[in-house]
């Protein structure tokens, strides 16, 4: 009774459109004072849901994003991105999706991504021929891509829900993933570039291509002093988000000096304004597992799954097509927090790495991100592309089945996800 | 983990969390059956969560099914100083976690994390599971807690990966990583070590990468985190024993008749030796596993420069305790 | 009227400063720990726990002053497809329970705080008070905005919005 007044008064409300962290922890609190719990607990959960040393990397990750985004970012890996693949046939497409995978090694923010690089490519990329569905389809399948490389901060959140997973591992564990992702990425946009006969990028002045490329690596940079200083262990997740983010702020305002360092302000709201959403997900979700934990569901729900399936593939397809239908209907972060403890469980029965099935669950989320009915990339993108969900959807047909592609092969060849770690001895 | 425990799959009534009603037959009346919920951080095979199983087959037979206690292991409802507040609360009813948070409630309890307190483990435990020990918990008294007794973790030793520590002199210049507490830096810096208080997770790597030198935990701890892999020093030389404490929430104490209430307290006293058991086998486990996976363990035979180089700490915390110190040590 | 709104913006600068504020001091603290580790050999035993409170401080404003910014996401599978009188209706439903929240926030977060005054955080001997009290202070701003909102359109970002950032 207790988890049907849980989950059904979180539909309700869902479905009234109430936004989905308050439906978490109005719901919550409604089973609370069913259950006769004092309610001040649920009010505990939430601040000890984000109580935690390895969260407090996620506003730095988020500041060196806005930091770097308002500071002209994008506008120079879209460049370099030009300078390595632009004159081929499809190139803006192609570059479109480069630029992804080099702004997922700043940011993972897939939001962001397609805001920032998708605000500059959709428009280039329509006045030259593209398709408008075909341009958003690149934009935004290409941010999912950004989540699975490294750094990324709903590795974090996985980690904190699986109960402190090296943070280092994960990272190093979706790098692979997520490149592969990007170049599956890159030759399905190719191939339909070349069928649909969509124009050839234009060559880059030779005399531009070396600052073109010094601009570009000196942002890449971030991600390699941020990766760099977790694996050798000289800093912590959040020691390093933070060098990160000095970093950032140093090639921007001293480097780069597109911007004032009175934007500051601005970004800083900016950045405050992300955090509060993400992070009222993270509080209100943890008020939900927290109540799910106590009702047992969690070791309800693994025991039926192990009992159900007659064998370990069968098992893990399962659990990726479970993760695939609620991505479909639910936001990254509190998915991650509340599927975790149900899931993990279930994973490491039949034999799944945990690093390995984090990395699943945020592919396999990511690819909810851009999914109807509720993907908040896919509406970003189609917004900024001004075509409507369904045309965009459309348009992302093929990358879908890219996606799923690689998705399996992701999710049955771990050796794929787990030799960097292993080599690395994370 | 890995191991599950077939204790939980006889358990009748998944899905309803509190106070549950069940009509048992055969007895005149109908006896009704109060749900209890134990949060346990470590996981279900652990020596601890063993003891609290015990427990709740002790409370479950001496009230003869009245109380039910179910428990949650491996941390499911959350970090142990999380848990003590639903613990305040009653929304838990009960725990089991380390001394060191208990001294947010009460101070005196710090004592038991005091450098070599005790003379050995047989003097420890007569002292722990006796007026002292009670006495000792009853200091929560006000802040919604009630102690019932306490679950062995053993003794913490140094290890390290540059060279045998025999004396306090060898550890001159070692970077020893502890918990961040000013007690357990004062214990490092008496010893001539230099302190460095780091996030437990970050130990294996920052010990790989030489950015620490040593550690300090107990034998299990040293395996499981793989930490003997990369610090092969051991010296078995316990010089901390901070206990665990099985504790429950004053607002259930207060429901409890007091029968019902001495009951609770000879049961969680009698599953100690459950878990101490537990505790020797596992320790006992990991010391044969780390010594195979190449550690080179060093025996200390005399304590007494160990005893003397901490006495700074004496110095600079035994007013506090003064009490206490005399009580358990006499 | 007008006093209500002068007063209204009054506070809706306070928060944002006072957690803009919180913010950089996080950023700040969370640096200093790194040059004080790395450079100065040892990192302090408060740094670590400021840092935490100060991250539980801003997350819990943000809670208050995203719904004014509304950019708590909602998703709405049905109401989206019901005509824009009926889709109101169901935004000033939402609005009603974002101030029951706000006002469950005052309540039971004081009650926390006030239960938790005892006791000690153990880096800096703060008591752990200071962690729950942003609870019913957050609550007062997460009711101010939403009666607010009663009086504006809407509770969810538009997405042309998000595209201008
Ligand atoms: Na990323
Ligand atoms: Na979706």
């Amino acid at each position: 009774m207790d988890v049907l007044i849980l989950l059904g008064s979180f539909l309700l409300l869902i479905m009234f459109r109430v936004p989905i962290a308050l439906a978490l922890i109005l719901s919550s609190l409604i089973t609370g004072l069913y259950m006769d719990i004092n309610l001040a607990a649920l009010m505990q959960r939430m601040v000890g849901g984000l109580n935690s040393f390895s969260l407090l990397a996620i506003p730095f990750f988020v500041l060196a994003g806005e930091i770097m985004n308002e500071g002209g970012i994008s506008r120079r890996l879209i460049n370099l991105s030009n300078v390595i693949i632009g004159k081929i046939r499809g190139g803006l497409a192609m570059m479109n999706v480069l630029a992804s995978t080099f702004f997922g090694g700043i940011s993972g923010s897939a939001i962001a991504d397609t805001s920032s690089v998708g605000s500059v490519m959709i428009p280039m990329m329509k006045k030259q021929g593209y398709d408008s569905n075909f341009a958003v389809a690149t934009t935004i399948s290409s941010s999912a891509q950004g989540v699975m490389i490294p750094p990324s901060h709903n590795m974090i959140i996985y980690s904190t829900a699986a109960g402190g997973i090296s943070v280092g591992a994960l990272f190093m564990g979706g790098l692979v993933p997520g490149l592969l992702l990007g170049f599956a990425l890159m030759v399905i946009t190719y191939i339909l570039s070349v069928k649909r006969n969509y124009p050839k990028g234009e060559a880059v002045q030779a005399k531009d291509i070396p600052r073109i490329v010094w601009e570009g690596l000196l942002g890449l940079f971030t991600a390699v002093i941020i990766l760099g200083g977790i694996i050798s262990g000289f800093f912590t997740v959040t020691e390093s988000a933070a060098i990160g983010t000095l970093y950032a702020f140093i090639i921007t305002f001293f480097v780069y000096r597109d911007i004032k360092i009175t934007r500051m302000g601005v970004i800083l709201q900016r950045t405050f304004k992300t955090l509060s959403m993400v992070l009222f997900l993270i509080a209100a979700s943890s008020a939900f597992g927290w109540l799910l934990a106590l009702l047992k569901v969690p070791a309800m729900v693994s025991n039926t799954l192990i009992s159900l399936s007659p064998n370990d593939i069968v098992t893990i397809l399962l659990i990726v097509i479970i993760l695939l239908a609620l991505g479909m209907i639910m936001d990254m972060a509190p998915l991650i927090l509340i599927a975790t403890p149900i899931l993990l469980p279930v994973a490491t029965a039949v034999g799944m790495d945990p690093v390995h099935f984090g990395v699943v669950l945020i592919l396999c989320l990511a690819i909810g991100l851009i999914t109807p009915p509720v993907g908040t990339v896919l509406f970003v993108g189609s917004a900024i592309g001004r075509i409507s969900i369904e045309e965009s959807t459309k348009g992302l047909l093929p990358f879908y089945i890219v996606m799923l592609v690689i998705l399996f092969i992701v999710a049955f060849v771990p050796e794929l996800t787990l030799f960097l770690p292993n080599i690395l001895g994370e | 983990g890995g191991n599950d425990s077939p204790a939980n799959d006889t358990e009748t009534d998944n899905g309803n969390g509190s106070a549950d009603e069940e009509t048992s037959e055969g007895t005149e009346e109908a006896v009704e059956t109060v749900t209890l919920r134990l949060a346990e951080n470590h996981p279900e095979d652990y020596p601890t969560t063993i003891g609290n199983k015990e427990f709740a087959r002790l409370v479950e037979e001496k009230t003869n099914g009245r109380y039910k206690i179910e428990v949650y292991a491996g941390g499911q409802l959350g970090q142990e100083s999380q848990v003590l507040e639903q613990v305040q609360l009653g929304t838990i009813e009960l725990a089991r976690v380390n001394a060191i948070p208990l001294t947010q409630f009460s101070d005196q309890i710090g004592v038991l994390s005091m450098p070599y307190l005790f003379d050995d483990e047989e003097a420890k435990w007569e002292k722990l599971n006796g007026e002292v020990g009670q006495d000792l918990l009853a200091t929560l008294d006000g802040s919604n807690l009630v102690g019932l007794a306490f679950y062995d973790s053993g003794e913490r030793s140094f290890y390290n990966s540059e060279r045998p520590i025999r004396t306090p002199e060898d550890m001159k210049g070692l970077q020893i990583r502890v918990q961040s507490s000013e007690l357990a830096i004062d214990i490092v810096e008496a010893l001539g070590g230099s302190a460095t208080p780091m996030e437990f997770g970050e130990v294996y790597s920052a010990l790989q990468t030489g950015v620490i030198d040593g550690a300090e935990n107990n034998f299990p701890s040293y395996y499981t985190t793989n930490h003997y892999q990369v610090a092969k020093y051991f010296t078995v030389n316990g010089y901390q024993g901070t206990p665990e404490v099985l504790l429950a929430s004053q607002s259930l104490w207060d429901k409890l008749s007091e029968e019902d209430q001495q009951i609770f307290r000879e049961a969680a006293l009698e599953s100690v030796a459950v878990q101490r058991a537990a505790w020797a086998e596992l320790t006992e486990k990991a010391k044969n596993a780390v010594v195979e996976g190449g550690s080179e363990l060093i025996e200390v035979d005399d304590i007494t420069p160990w005893r003397e180089a901490v006495q700074p700490v004496y110095d600079k915390y035994g007013a506090q305790f003064e009490e206490w110190i005399e009580r358990l040590t006499q | 009227m007008k006093v209500v709104k002068m007063i209204k913006t009054g506070l809706d600068r306070i928060l944002l400063v006072s957690s803009l504020t919180l913010l950089t001091a996080m950023v700040v603290v969370i640096i200093y720990q790194v040059f004080s580790r790395q450079v100065l050999g040892t990192a302090p035993a408060w740094s670590e726990e400021v840092s935490r409170l100060l991250f539980v401080w801003v997350s819990f404003l943000g809670i208050a002053y995203g719904f004014k910014e509304k950019v708590h996401i909602g998703v709405g599978l049905v109401v989206n497809k019901l005509p824009e009188k009926v889709q109101d209706a169901f935004d000033y439903f939402a609005k009603i329970l974002v101030i029951g929240f706000g006002i469950l926030m005052i309540h039971y977060g004081w009650q926390f705080t006030v239960l938790t005054s005892t006791s000690t955080m153990p880096g800096t001997g703060m008591p752990s008070s200071m962690l729950y009290v942003v609870i019913p202070i957050a609550g007062a701003f997460v009711t101010f905005n939403g009666i607010e909102l009663l009086f504006r359109k809407g509770m969810h970002q538009k997405l042309d919005d998000v595209i201008e950032e």
